[in-house]
């Protein structure tokens, strides 16, 4: 009986594992580039909310899938162009797309289907069936990037934008373009993650379904140390707390019900305590949220 | 002997605005010598190193590669035609490999140029066809964090022999390397020479570098004021025209004085946390934390700390003025400072000239006389009105004291030169707060050779008046001439300590590299 229990809260970890991992590594990608992002929950949303108000339009996820994707890059894109040429506080910008996402999604659904902040239901032939091929990609992507990291100029000339641009630009190589490349390629990441949010974990989209999954992410990336595979680590433990949230609610602990709010709190009292005792152990990208 | 000049500039000439940086400079770089270009800050050395490399744009005058008129549309041209620089500040990636760092750029790839797999082996294949012996190599998948400072130079020097350059300028380049490191830099830089390079040092640090070039041009005020073959010059004559007057002599004259206690440390250690403030400068490295350090200072003598910097300098003046927790003792004028804050620290009676000044040691939108009440402006109020006349008569004085010179001291103390700076800095470290301790961290940094004379000279006599003063500097040459002691810190350990009569410059070099053989 425990171990069915073990079982479930671990398959269950697996499936809630996947957006937050898409998200991490979209994170990733950006902040060893030096561009701190915390727009991954805006990019979360943006590309859940596309993926599935597209399928629902045209009936093919497949479409929906690739124009939620898109979404995602679009988002990227202007992020990393605002940081990069706007030289705000990439905090302060990344809030403030947020804040955007909060805001204008809801304004689509109800122009679009007279809804405020969701999209319809999407029938069964509408959605993806599949968590553990998202899962099975979800670890390709951190193999791709130990690669990227380890044996190509694409991730050297990231990390070395990450670290001192000063060495890209002595070389004549603009540091700004890495940056943006390494954003971009991080939305398509992270896109990933919002579509199977809508897509695959539930059908359609419902207003701010990613409930800071994108800063989780960012937890788990700091937690990870920046680099692939205790990134992936880190996110793992997080869906498991989530996942074990999820088994005990409404369940009687010691004959006590305990109400589900306690519960549900789990997941970010986990990601709270990790940041408070491991992550400032951590070395960030050092130009990061730096011109130079 | 007279071979073709590989650069060359005619009557090339700069402005901004009414400001002429660059008047007129005619300058010849033979092929396959080294050449020094020598002048104060603000001689137009760093403008005269943007316009050869395409950094600026001449307002007159032309540049001539290989004997052909060139002009640079960007430095990537400059580059591009053999043109390479290490610049004083490196610009390495602290967490990637020697070779990796060298490659930046000029990427050794296989495979689809999208991604672009790198090709390690091949770069180092070839990195090490070009070199001219060993002596150049570094370890080529150490992380360059881990290296050495005289190891990331040549890490820079490479990452220019891997592009082919021809001509190797560097910027400052003994600037940041203890004595033995200097001497591997020059026989690495005579072997460049012998493979037919021309490299050329831009300093102001003449005695270092004069000795393994072949020709020097004096820059002055942004004109060439002379040139020629080092062979037939001497030291003098080029400190002389660098700053357009004689320096006196600088005898000293060192009268005996008491030896009262005024600075004891005994043990002082930092414990594992870090401090309450860390200085940023190495607050989350172990080497410049401070380990069992036990130092004295007496009325009237000059002490030196002399090492690398980041081997613990910082933390001690943090630790004498109350910003760094620590264990032992720390006794200033007999008094243990442990249960005291910075300002009742100060107020014992200890000047800080600190080591950065425009973070530490000035408010630069601020007035001259402003600056020099900082921390001390209580004594010119009334109730809570300032008493500007009083103020300014008596500033007005301490910085003829220190021969501050700004055309008026209501200036922003930020438009002076750096020189001035210090002297501000100085006037009311010393005129206005009176100390019995003073303590000067890098007084001259970055400061003209006339404002160095005068700061030892004064630095001298407040000694003779029986001042205790510490001086923690980088510039070994500062040390021994001013000191009576002197201590050396490796890796936030006294490794040793020398008395005036016992100087020898290579002794203490090694010993800054950790190097201890006796006293």
């Amino acid at each position: 009986m425990i171990w069915d229990m073990v079982g479930d809260i671990l398959m269950s970890a697996l499936r809630l594992s996947v957006p937050i991992l898409f998200a991490a590594f979209g994170g990733l990608l950006s902040e060893r580039s030096g561009i701190a992002n915390i727009a991954l929950e805006a990019n979360l949303l943006f590309s859940a909310f596309v993926g599935a108000a597209v399928t629902a339009l045209t009936g093919d996820v497949w479409v929906g899938a690739f124009a939620g994707i898109a979404a995602s890059v679009v988002v990227g894109f202007l992020f990393g162009s605002v940081c990069i040429w706007g030289r705000g506080d990439q905090i302060v910008i990344g809030t403030a797309f947020n804040l955007l996402a909060f805001g204008l999604i809801p304004v689509f659904t109800k122009a679009l289907f007279n809804v405020t902040g969701s999209t319809p239901a999407l029938s069964t032939e509408q959605t993806f069936h599949q968590p553990l091929v998202f899962f099975a990609l979800a670890i390709m992507v951190m193999f791709s990037l130990e690669i990227l990291f380890r044996f190509t100029r694409h991730g050297l000339r990231v990390t070395a934008a990450g670290e001192n641009p000063a060495a890209l630009l002595t070389q004549g190589v603009n540091h700004n373009l890495v940056r943006l490349r390494a954003v971009t390629e991080g939305a398509v990441l992270t896109g990933l993650g919002g579509v199977y949010l809508s897509l695959c974990q539930g059908s359609g989209y419902i207003r701010e379904m990613s409930a800071g999954r994108g800063f989780i992410a960012l937890a788990a990336l700091i937690f990870g140390g920046w680099r692939p595979l205790p990134t992936f680590a880190a996110c793992f433990f997080f869906a498991i707390a989530d996942a074990i949230q999820m088994q005990l609610q409404g369940q009687k602990i010691a004959e006590v019900t305990v109400p589900n709010q306690f519960i549900q709190i789990l997941p970010y009292v986990a990601t709270l305590f990790v940041l408070i005792f491991y992550a400032t152990r951590m070395r960030a990208p050092a130009a990061i949220n730096r011109d130079f | 002997m007279t071979s073709q000049p590989i650069l060359e500039t005619r009557d090339l000439t700069k402005s901004f605005g009414s400001f002429t940086a660059v008047a007129g400079v005619s300058l010849e770089f033979a092929t396959g010598q080294i050449h020094a270009v020598l002048g104060e800050n603000g001689a137009g050395k760093s403008t005269l190193m943007k316009l050869l490399f395409g950094l600026h744009r001449p307002s007159a005058g032309e540049i001539l590669l290989d004997g052909e008129k060139v002009s640079w549309r960007s430095s990537m041209n400059a580059i591009a035609r053999g043109l390479g620089m290490v610049q004083q500040h490196f610009s390495l990636v602290d967490t990637l490999s020697a070779i990796d760092n060298i490659m930046l750029g000029a990427e050794v790839c296989r495979g689809p140029s999208l991604v672009g797999k790198l090709d390690r082996h091949e770069a180092i294949a070839r990195l090490e066809k070009l070199l001219p012996s060993r002596s150049l190599a570094v370890p080529w998948d150490a992380l360059v964090g881990t290296l050495t400072v005289g190891q990331k130079q040549r890490v820079e020097i490479l990452k220019l022999l891997f592009r082919k350059s021809r001509i190797l300028f560097l910027d400052e380049p003994t600037a940041v390397l203890t004595p033995t490191e200097i001497e591997e830099l020059f026989s690495v830089l005579r072997e460049l020479k012998a493979q037919g390079r021309t490299i050329v040092l831009i300093t102001h640090k003449i005695n270092e570098v004069l000795h393994i070039c072949d020709t020097y041009t004096v820059l002055r005020a942004g004109k060439m004021v002379t040139r020629g073959s080092v062979s037939t010059v001497t030291i003098d004559h080029i400190v002389e025209s660098m700053i357009g007057r004689k320096l006196p002599d600088f005898s000293v004259d060192r009268h005996p004085t008491t030896s009262d206690m005024v600075l004891e440390c005994l043990d002082v250690k930092e414990e594992s946390r870090a401090g309450r403030r860390a200085s940023g400068d190495d607050g989350t490295l172990s080497r410049g934390k401070l380990n069992d350090i036990s130092l004295k200072v007496h009325a009237g003598e000059i002490v030196g700390v002399a090492g690398v910097e980041g081997s613990g300098q910082s933390h001690l003046v943090e630790v004498l003025f109350g910003l760094r927790n620590v264990s032992g003792s720390v006794k200033i004028l007999g008094k243990d400072v442990a249960a005291l804050n910075s300002r009742q620290i100060r107020d014992l009676g200890i000047g800080l000239v600190p080591e950065d000044r425009h973070h530490q040691g000035l408010w630069l939108d601020e007035s001259c006389f402003t600056n020099m009440v900082i921390g001390i402006e209580g004594r010119f109020l009334r109730g809570q009105i300032f008493q500007f006349r009083d103020l300014e008569k008596t500033t007005a004085e301490w910085a003829r004291d220190f021969d501050v010179r700004a055309s008026s001291l209501d200036l922003p103390v930020g438009r002076l030169s750096g020189g001035n700076q210090q002297k501000v800095i100085f006037a009311r470290e010393v005129s206005g707060r009176k100390p019995k301790l003073l303590v000067c961290h890098q007084p001259t940094r970055g400061v003209d050779l006339g404002a160095i004379d005068l700061i030892h000279r004064k630095l001298i006599e407040l000694r003779n008046s029986n001042l205790g003063v510490l001086v923690l500097s980088s510039e070994l040459d500062e040390l021994l001439k001013l000191c009576d002691r002197i201590y050396v810190f490796f890796e936030g350990r006294v490794v040793c300590e020398f008395a005036r009569a016992s100087f020898d410059r290579m002794r203490i070099g090694a010993a800054m590299t950790g190097v201890a053989d006796g006293h």
